[in-house]
């Protein structure tokens, strides 16, 4: 039975052959990013240039394949290159959520007993306070900007990420293998470089990888609310914002295109993640 | 009448047949042994019985449960065939029961599920247990006799017409073995009931049981009374199993016993936390010399496992100095080094001193030196333990794992070749070797830094016996040609006989005993020579050479 659920843990990062769901969640998010890299051969509009002879055009009109906005914006440059920034941004901050996370669970879980106690309450308190409050605060300190989401984010997301990294850390600590590195004479850094860490990674991997799902639509939620990326630069979060308001005037294209967007970006990456916590296991 | 018969048993896992056409009988009021090394297809046979195997594993043939075949029938039939009319306790009992409820539930829970009307205390009392002490248990609270008693009242709380005890007692110190398995063939007795006792042990099925069933390759090669088939084995193989079961120990001289290894003095070690403690070692002293095997006995919770860990310098003693040398290394240290080169007369040694004067150390207490140094001890001592895939890494392979211990590519392949071992397992992952080669790869992991120490906690327990004598041959061998001191703790008497020169007995912390191993034999448990524990000890151990008839 042992080797049966060892051979299953050992595959936490292929791609499950034969489930067509993730395959189709890794070529969504696969042309995602690649649309979002080539936006400029895509399109030959300016996401930001108004063209005062095509306001409001319905999708499918000539040369503007979703149509435009009240101000004569072409709606497909404008996803394309509000793409780049939501992707950006929620890899990013997925990036230094995870990084973080890893960090200070690392410390938690190899560092003195007070200041594992220091962080994991720490941690404690944060997922008790509503995660939107301390974003939208921290962004109306700072104003909006990129770095700004990016922070946001990173400060209250990282907590998940920490206490799996501390969780994991303290059961491999007592694995009989690591024993067996100390009574190799290996000191203490070796083994946590050797041993802890990697067996460490698997849980960490998937639950990084709800991290970066979680930082795009926080993103968008942030820019929607006019905290986020500046209003002048395209994201999906600012393009419903700015849709919220022709919503009853007939435009629905203007907000059903980007919401669209987050909700396929956000489940495909959710597919993906699931499939790697599934294949994850604790290594044996 | 029997209870049990399988006729033409086959069993296929995904690619191979592991069991080929095997047919046994076993009647009700006896206990029948299966018995047969890792890898025969033992337990596949056993979990067949009740429909438990895993997904993938096909049986064909008949088992015949008195007039039912147990093959033909559906899962929800089976399902009121397994603990009504079919026992089933597993080798590790504590993870076979459920750690969040408690002993008195699990027994309610299956009487109830059968709509039977039965008394769980009273099958705890036939399994020797106190029912008022347990009933409120959980599993995790009670000792690995314990556990594997209630399991065994589990099992029988319906009383089924057929027990099967999957090795039931393997991790069973010999004391606690010899009462569960009284209990169990007493209630074969009692309660006319079949009992299917599968075991790699045949000293214990020679013991135990009233027929023996040798098995190897998924066939039964041959069947009869204990007497018979130990006493004048037909088949090749139940005779290389039977003389490896004796476990005779090799003759040998002592042996050229070298400078004092490690030695401890009046070492105290406390376990637990806050709410209970136990005194795991209590002043305990001890010298093991290069080139001299000193096994360790007793029973589960004398401190065993402790005292390998103090040895080990990986745990450290609350009293009490653990030395590395004996206690007059240092001064004579101290005189040879003003001779001339004194680490050319260490020849191995120096060359796996790595950074750290090790020989500067010698005589010294470990828990006094610097970590760095401490670290450099630890090296000079190999350390085996009794499971030894979970002391390798999982995502290492045999050579990582090796590798790790300070050994270069060449000296990889050259360590396995010394275990026996071919080198081209080097790229193979540990969980797809078989237990003992997975046991001798820890050993060429602890001979890797070349130590002048080798522990081993148990190290052939999970084995059986044919894997077992090939580790204990090994062990022999090192210890004869390399000058190695050896600690070997075990809870089995005949192994101790087998391996080492110097018998220590354990019991609540303190040594009891430290004899000579030859002197441990019936002899000396009637000439009252020995202490009460190693009496019972001794007592409590099967062996072969019991008469059989």
């Amino acid at each position: 039975m042992r080797t049966e659920a060892s051979r299953r843990g050992l595959l936490a990062f292929r791609m499950p052959a034969g489930r067509p769901g993730v395959w189709a969640a890794a070529l969504v998010l696969g042309a995602m990013a690649l649309a979002a890299v080539a936006a400029p051969l895509l399109t030959s509009h300016d996401p930001l240039a108004t063209d005062t002879d095509a306001t409001a055009l319905p999708p499918g009109s000539p040369g503007h394949p979703l149509g435009t906005d009240l101000l004569g914006r072409d709606l497909w440059t404008r996803l394309l290159y509000g793409a780049r920034t939501s992707l950006s941004a929620g890899l990013l901050a997925g990036a230094v959520t995870v990084a973080a996370g890893v960090l200070l669970g690392a410390v938690a879980g190899a560092g003195p007993r007070w200041l594992s106690t220091l962080i994991s309450r720490i941690a404690d308190v944060l997922l008790s306070v509503p995660m939107l409050i301390v974003a939208l605060a921290l962004s109306a300190l700072l104003g909006p900007s990129l770095g700004t989401v990016v922070v946001a984010i990173a400060v209250t997301s990282w907590m998940p990420v920490a206490l799996v990294a501390r969780a994991e850390l303290i059961s491999q600590r007592e694995r009989l293998y690591v024993r067996a590195a100390y009574a190799l004479g290996l000191s203490r850094w070796q083994v946590l470089r050797r041993h802890l860490l990697p067996g460490a990674l698997p849980p960490i991997a998937s639950i990084a990888a709800f991290e970066v799902g979680h930082a795009i639509l926080t993103e968008s939620t942030l820019s929607f609310l006019g905290l986020g990326v500046p209003p002048n630069r395209p994201s999906w979060g600012n393009l419903l914002t700015e849709a919220q308001q022709h919503l009853l005037t007939g435009e629905w294209y203007t907000v059903a295109f980007p919401a669209a967007c987050v909700v396929v970006t956000i489940l495909a990456v959710n597919v993906l993640a699931s499939a790697f916590a599934r294949g994850e296991g604790s290594a044996w | 009448m029997n209870a049990l018969t399988l006729k033409a048993l086959t069993i296929d896992v995904p690619g191979r047949r592991v069991v080929d056409g095997l047919d046994l009988t076993v009647p009700r009021g006896r206990v029948v042994a299966l018995a047969g090394p890792s890898g025969s297809g033992k337990s596949l046979t056993a979990r067949s019985v009740v429909g438990l195997n895993r997904e993938g594993v096909r049986a064909g043939g008949a088992i015949m449960l008195g007039e039912t075949d147990l093959l033909t029938l559906p899962e929800r039939e089976l399902r009121a065939v397994r603990g009504r009319r079919v026992g089933y306790a597993f080798q590790d009992a504590v993870a076979s029961l459920n750690p969040t409820i408690t002993i008195g539930r699990h027994l309610t829970e299956t009487v109830r599920a059968h709509r039977a009307a039965a008394d769980g205390r009273d099958a705890l009392r036939r399994c020797g247990l106190d029912p008022d002490a347990v009933w409120h248990a959980r599993p995790y609270e009670l000792s690995g006799g314990q556990a594997q008693r209630a399991a065994l009242a589990l099992a029988t709380v319906l009383g089924p017409d057929l027990l099967i005890a999957d090795e039931v007692t393997t991790a069973l110190d010999p004391v606690t073995q010899a009462e569960v398995l009284d209990a169990v063939r007493a209630q074969a007795r009692d309660e006319d009931r079949a009992v299917l006792l599968i075991t790699h042990d045949l000293a214990v099925a020679a013991r135990w049981a009233d027929e023996i069933a040798v098995i190897t390759e998924g066939r039964v090669v041959e069947q009869g009374p204990p007497g018979t088939v130990l006493g004048e084995p037909r088949h090749p193989f139940t005779r290389a199993l039977a003389s490896a079961a004796r476990l005779e120990p090799s003759a040998r001289e002592p042996g050229e016993r070298g400078e004092t290894a490690v030695s401890l003095r009046g070492v105290r070690r406390v376990l637990g936390g806050r709410a209970r403690t136990t005194v795991a070692l209590d002043g305990v002293d001890l010298d093991v010399r290069e080139g001299e095997a000193v096994a360790v006995v007793g029973r589960s919770g004398s401190g065993k496992s402790t005292l390998v860990g103090v040895l080990a310098a990986l745990d450290r003693p609350q009293d009490g100095r653990v030395l590395a040398g004996g206690p007059d290394a240092r001064a004579r240290n101290a005189r040879s080094l003003r001779g001339p080169d004194v680490r050319s007369l260490g020849g191995p040694d120096a060359r796996s001193l790595r950074g750290s004067d090790v020989w500067a150390l010698r005589g010294s207490d470990v828990w006094s030196l610097r970590d760095r140094d401490r670290r450099a001890l630890r090296r000079r001592t190999g350390l085996v333990f009794q499971d030894a895939l979970a002391s390798f890494d999982p995502r290492h392979t045999v050579r990582q794992v090796i590798a790790e211990a300070g050994a270069t590519a060449a000296d990889v392949d050259a360590l396995l070749t010394r275990v026996g071992l071919d080198p081209a397992l080097a790229g193979r992952m540990p969980r797809t070797l078989s237990g003992g080669e997975r046991q001798r790869v820890a050993l060429a992991r602890a001979l890797a830094s070349r130590p002048r120490v080798l522990l081993a906690d148990e190290p052939t327990t999970g084995l059986d016996v044919i894997a077992q004598e090939r580790v204990l041959a090994l062990l022999d061998e090192l210890r004869r040609d390399e000058g190695l001191a050896i600690v070997f703790v075990t809870h089995d008497l005949r192994v101790a006989r087998r391996v080492a020169d110097r018998v220590v007995v354990l019991a609540g912390g303190r040594v009891v005993d430290d004899l000579p191993a030859a002197a441990l034999d019936s002899a000396a448990l009637d000439s009252g020579a020995v202490s009460p524990e190693t009496a019972a000890l001794l007592a409590s151990t099967p062996s072969l050479r019991l008469p059989t008839s």
